[in-house]
């Protein structure tokens, strides 16, 4: 493996991102870093990384990313969480709910040399409309 | 001690997909559970019900494992299912419609059989390819 395990670097990460350190999250990926699963009008590299944080905060402005499994295996590191916070911005156009959000999510990391190279996320997203009321619940 | 990175492509790819349930007997825990598919029984029988649920509602469904990390007792998968909506989905008639959902997960097991994963699939694209949600603004991921 090249670097340092992503079974520590991802823990800096995150606590970079609940901290609003972007700086530092900076210092943690490649500056052409590919995001797989990007948000409607993410640019690329870590330009989209503060475009996504950007609209993330201003609707959940004391969102927190909560880890709950990890699987790693050499520069890959897969963990199973939740982003947690209170809508109390503007998501999507719609007006601040109030509501309090939890969305489960699955991301998947590669590090080389100490860096993020590349990820995909895999959130919740229509149970996240649903718990804003912006889509409907299941009937089932 | 069987290879889980095998293991868990035999699930997808034979006891999911083709519908092979010795394989589902074979590497399924009795105690397996899918946190994220409450309404399923637990065990076998749940992961079997669940299997043909799905290609009752896409008969030709294919799973393609993109990445399988395995740390211990533990795996994680990223992949893409396709198939052809030619059966009722969670209460949506039949479209006709193919579709190409993306999904990773986690599973955890013990003495060579799966006992419970926890699953993300892109719910978002695959309603919208239905045409039951409308599109993203932007394009697709690739």
């Amino acid at each position: 493996m090249a670097g340092p395990d992503p079974r520590t670097l991802y823990p800096r990460l995150l606590a970079a991102m609940n901290a609003r350190d972007f700086a530092a999250a900076e210092a943690l990926m490649a500056p052409d870093a590919v995001n797989h699963t990007p948000i409607p009008g993410e640019p690329p590299g870590i330009e989209g990384f503060h475009y996504r944080m950007g609209v993330l905060t201003q609707a959940f402005p004391d969102l927190r990313f909560v880890t709950e499994g990890v699987v790693s295996e050499g520069e890959r590191i897969a963990t199973r969480g939740a982003i947690e916070g209170t809508n109390s911005g503007s998501f999507m156009g719609a007006p601040p709910t109030g509501r309090p959000v939890r969305v489960p999510y699955i991301d998947l990391l590669r590090f080389v040399d100490g860096k993020m190279t590349e990820h995909w996320v895999q959130a919740d997203f229509v149970g996240l409309m649903q718990q804003l009321g912006l889509a409907p619940s299941p009937t089932a | 001690m069987s290879d889980l990175r095998d293991d868990i492509r035999r699930v997808f790819e034979q006891g999911i997909g083709r519908g092979d349930e010795r394989v589902i007997d074979e590497l399924i825990d009795e105690r397996y559970i899918n946190h994220d598919f409450p309404d399923a029984p637990p065990g076998r029988e749940g992961l079997k019900q669940v299997g043909r649920a799905w290609r009752a509602a896409f008969p030709d469904i294919a799973f393609t494992l993109h990445d399988v990390l395995v740390d211990g007792d533990r795996v994680m998968t990223r992949g893409t299912f396709t198939g052809t909506h030619r059966g009722d989905f969670n209460g949506i008639p039949a479209t006709g419609r193919r579709v190409e959902v993306a999904w990773m997960d986690m599973w955890r097991a013990a003495d060579g059989r799966f006992v419970e994963n926890w699953v993300r699939i892109d719910m978002a694209s695959m309603l919208s390819q239905l045409g039951v949600l409308p599109a993203p603004a932007a394009p697709a991921p690739a």
